[in-house]
């Protein structure tokens, strides 16, 4: 029974990073309907280039926080200039090859720069833990994915719904031509969201590095934020707060339990698993908005 | 279908002739030529690139028709290379003849990949990207943890009717033969009739359903024919290296070959064979010149030659991607086209 | 208050589809451009709202000029903010939205408006769409998308109106109410309006002055009520021949009237 409670409470907290990741995937997708691939790299890129000031340069903490938020921004920002602007209309396929050979070159970026060991940069948060219920201990890193989560999703909930700037994302990512004609900037829009998903990105590249370690495994976080964002459904914000702890929980389940019979490696399939049969029950996600065609 | 005006057919057997222009076929011809010179042309240290691509090009062709013919975006596919690679080595080792083995790893990939393009049924787009993709995991996973994918299994060299592969250049022969034979296939598959109701479902699966298509079969069809393409692959790679691991089909072999339909042209065989040539020449400058760039950017250390080819490979399909998506067939058919309207502009 | 001014514009940089085109909106009119499939009507709407850049093409020749200042050369949200919106063919909803979010998105560009007052104005002119306010957009009818279409652009306060093909796809009932409203808007808020219509007979009902096209150029204009009396709009545009009469074969060959302007 212990188990099971300490099963559900780590995964729950680990459940947590994939929330943090699969907000940025998602909002590129609310603004401007692309999928971006590279999400996961540029969350590990971050984390590299965080390493590269706090460690490699021995800048203070917060200052290193800062220049890798700015850097984050940045890439957003060229990326969507230098490359998505050809893309308005193309079709998926391309935009998916295109963000997947950003990742390969990002790939590539990274081995060269930084070769194949496991860095770690120095910690955030203190060492300690906090005990909840007397049953569960999270650490610190974990609180504060949990915290960060909720609050970015408030205000991304706040600006969809409530704000101008939000109709114009949805609507542009709705129709990108017709947003146009009604006098919406979309090449703003892009830009906007752009930046706000490497900085979402980049935020999630930090914490990372304290949970564990900078390698790249931390990329295979953003597949699974993206199974996390699709199971969710794309169009749906609340939604990653509910799947991402949950697809934590049943990867430690399913590890906890299965582990032994198959052999080990269930934590990293079993998101996988989960997302065909959500998709062949619900195409679109579990929370997400029905794809409306006319023939 | 690119064709001159001027080439007008009077009827239906006319047009599904298998070589229309007097230009295909002289392309052909040679082609069949170089091919199979080849190894008489060229020093032998090069046999290993062509082999490669040889064998990418059966793959991509497999690709080709379920992504770029049927518009189902596909990125497993070295999963289930892998599949047919392990069969094959499995087969093999207990004496199977070897005709018989290639169709039959051809098959198994073809079945499982008919299994995990079940969903496509229900899903689209990037959507079934992501389940590709999660077909990949599990693949991969089943493979490693129940049979033995993680150390492989040893090949041992193919013989058929006592004719036995033991050398580079039989083996290439080999191969050249059996990705002629799929070229030839493909371009079976896009002038029949289950070439045009691909074609249809992508570009409009709805609407297809409303004119008799049937979109469950023909989407079924096509993950099973492209992944028997690709299960013939594995098993041709794990012949030649001897050797069949998971190892070898990774995740990013699968991106590299959805780069190569697109830098090569999506919808075509000659799109396919440019993407190929084009991308793994790619890798192997990068891979002659990152020795030369050890040298001179010291301080970046050894990883710099796994690293080169692959941002040479990234940035050159960015490139391609921004500046010319339809792939090098457009170009060459801007060429073709200008060449024949000398002195007018195309 | 529009001015074209021997406009040419291609598609692709080959395709010639508007063949030195001049017409003009004077303030506070509706004025329609009628014409066959194909004829460049879409066109010359894209190029007056700077949208055909989108569609790879160009006005290679010419000018068109709003209020004085000339436009053909401006991205499409300058053109919008200047006062031109362009409610495009096909009633482009945002299927995904509400109707009141398309409404709201329409007034997007201005940032201070007060969007709940203008609201109420559209609904007041649209009552149809009070109902289903809160719908998902892409599964209204028709002819509510029109309405919706036509009300996201009006939010913006536009000073022209580029209608296209308002009437595909509508039944008859609708879309009298349709063009009634429009009339209606045109009087009161004194907005200008640009109609291109394949629908001959309700084009030339609503509006002040009529342009035909045909292949790219200019053919005729009038007031409309004239245009409804030329005996060649009758027969190719109203199906109007001479009462009573029926068609031999060989009518179908030779023309009672042959278009003389070509």
């Amino acid at each position: 029974m212990e188990k099971l409670i300490s099963y559900i409470i780590v995964g729950l907290a680990n459940g947590c990073i994939y929330s943090l990741v699969a907000i940025g995937f998602v909002i590129i997708f609310k603004s401007s309907g692309i999928i971006n691939f590279s999400h996961g790299a540029i969350v590990l890129l971050s984390a590299y280039i965080y390493y590269l000031f706090s460690f490699q340069f021995g800048l203070p903490l917060g200052v290193a926080i800062l220049f890798t938020l700015a850097f984050g921004a940045l890439l957003g920002f060229s990326i969507e200039r230098v490359l998505l602007d050809r893309l308005i209309g193309q079709s998926v396929l391309m935009i998916i090859t295109l963000t997947l050979a950003i990742t390969e070159l990002f790939r590539g970026v990274m081995h060269l720069g930084w070769g194949n060991d496991i860095l770690s940069a120095p910690p955030l948060f203190p060492k300690g833990n906090i005990h909840l219920l007397k049953i569960v201990t999270l650490d610190y890193s974990r609180v504060a994915f949990l915290i960060l989560t909720f609050l970015l999703i408030v205000v991304f909930a706040i600006l969809y719904n409530k704000t101008t700037i939000g109709l114009a994302m949805k609507a542009t990512s709705d129709d990108t031509v017709a947003a146009e004609s009604v006098g919406i900037k979309i090449r703003k829009v892009f830009a906007a969201t752009w930046v706000i998903s490497c900085l979402t990105a980049a935020i999630g590249g930090i914490l990372v590095t304290n949970v564990m370690g900078i390698h790249f495994q931390v990329a295979e976080i953003g597949f699974k934020a993206m199974v996390v964002a699709l199971v969710g459904g794309m169009e749906s914000l609340p939604g990653m707060i509910v799947i991402g702890p949950l697809m934590g929980i049943i990867e430690f389940l399913a590890s906890g339990y299965l582990d032994e019979h198959v052999g080990g490696g269930m934590r990293d399939l079993a998101p996988f698993i989960i997302l065909l049969f959500v998709l062949m029950v619900k195409p679109y996600g579990i929370f997400g908005w029905k794809r409306i065609e006319r023939v | 279908m690119w064709r001159p005006s001027g080439l007008f057919h009077v009827n239906y057997k006319q047009e599904i002739t298998f070589l229309q222009t007097p230009f295909q076929k002289v392309m052909w011809t040679l082609g069949l030529l170089v091919a199979f010179c080849l190894p008489y042309i060229i020093p032998l240290g090069f046999l290993d690139f062509f082999i490669r691509s040889w064998i990418t090009i059966t793959a991509v062709l497999g690709l080709t028709i379920l992504t770029g013919l049927c518009g189902q975006v596909s990125l497993g596919h070295t999963a289930f290379m892998a599949v047919g690679a392990f069969v094959g080595a499995v087969l093999l080792n207990k004496g199977v003849p070897l005709i018989p083995v290639i169709i039959l790893a051809g098959l198994s990939g073809g079945v499982v990949g008919l299994i995990f393009g079940l969903p496509a049924l229900r899903i689209k787009g990037f959507y079934l990207a992501f389940a590709t993709l999660a077909a990949f995991y599990i693949i991969q996973f089943a493979l490693v943890h129940y049979f033995g994918g993680d150390k492989g299994y040893e090949v041992s060299s193919p013989s058929l009717l006592g004719f036995s592969f033991n050398s580079d250049i039989r083996i290439y022969y080999l191969i050249v033969a059996t990705c002629f034979l799929m070229t030839y296939f493909t371009k079976n598959i896009t002038r029949c009739k289950w070439g045009r109701a691909f074609i249809a479902i992508r570009d409009h699966d709805i609407a297809a359903n409303t004119l008799g298509v049937n979109v469950y079969f023909y989407k079924l069809m096509a993950f099973f024919i492209g992944c028997f393409y690709a299960g013939v692959a594995g098993v041709l790679l794990s012949i030649y290296m001897g050797w069949a691991s998971v190892d070898h089909y990774n995740l990013s072999k699968c991106i590299w070959f959805l780069g190569m339909i697109v830098v090569g042209g999506m919808h075509s065989i000659t799109g396919a064979y440019m993407g190929v040539f084009f991308i793994l020449g790619i890798e192997e400058i990068g891979m002659i010149l990152a020795p030369k760039m050890a040298e001179l950017f010291p301080q970046l250390g050894g990883t710099i030659i796994g690293a080169i080819p692959v941002i040479f490979v990234g940035v050159v399909l960015i490139l391609f991607i921004l500046f010319e998506p339809r792939g090098l067939v457009h170009r060459w058919e801007i060429i073709k086209t200008s060449v024949r309207l000398f002195p007018f502009s195309h | 208050m529009l001015k074209l001014i021997n406009v040419e514009a291609k598609y692709h940089e080959v395709i010639l589809v508007l063949r030195g085109v001049s017409f003009e909106v004077p303030k506070g009119h509706m004025v329609s451009i009628l014409g066959a499939n194909g004829a460049g009507k879409t066109t010359i709407l894209r190029a007056i709202s700077g949208t055909l850049l989108r569609e790879d093409g160009k006005v290679t020749d010419g000018s068109i000029e709003f209020d004085g200042r000339r436009i053909d050369r401006l991205e499409p949200f300058s053109i919008a903010e200047g006062g031109i919106l362009h409610v495009m063919e096909g009633r482009r909803i945002f299927s995904h939205l509400s109707v009141e979010e398309n409404l709201l998105t329409g007034a997007i560009m201005h940032r201070n408006v007060r969007s709940k007052k203008f609201l109420e104005e559209i609904y007041a002119y649209f009552p149809l769409l009070r109902s289903v306010q809160k719908r998902v957009a892409g599964y209204l009818s028709g002819g509510e998308q029109q309405m919706v279409v036509i009300g996201r652009a009006l939010m913006s306060r536009p000073r022209l109106l580029l209608l296209d093909e308002p009437s595909l796809g509508l039944a008859p009932l609708i879309l009298k109410e349709i063009f009634e409203i429009l009339k209606n808007i045109n009087r009161r808020e004194g907005i200008s309006m640009l109609v291109v219509e394949q629908n001959a007979k309700i084009a030339l009902d609503s509006t002040h002055y009529g342009y035909v096209l045909e292949n790219g150029r200019i053919v005729l204009d009038a007031p409309s009520n004239k245009l409804k009396e030329n005996e060649d709009i009758k027969e190719f545009y109203l199906g109007l021949s001479e009462l009573g009469t029926r068609k031999s074969y060989r009518d179908f060959k030779h023309y009672s009237r042959r278009k003389r302007w070509l």
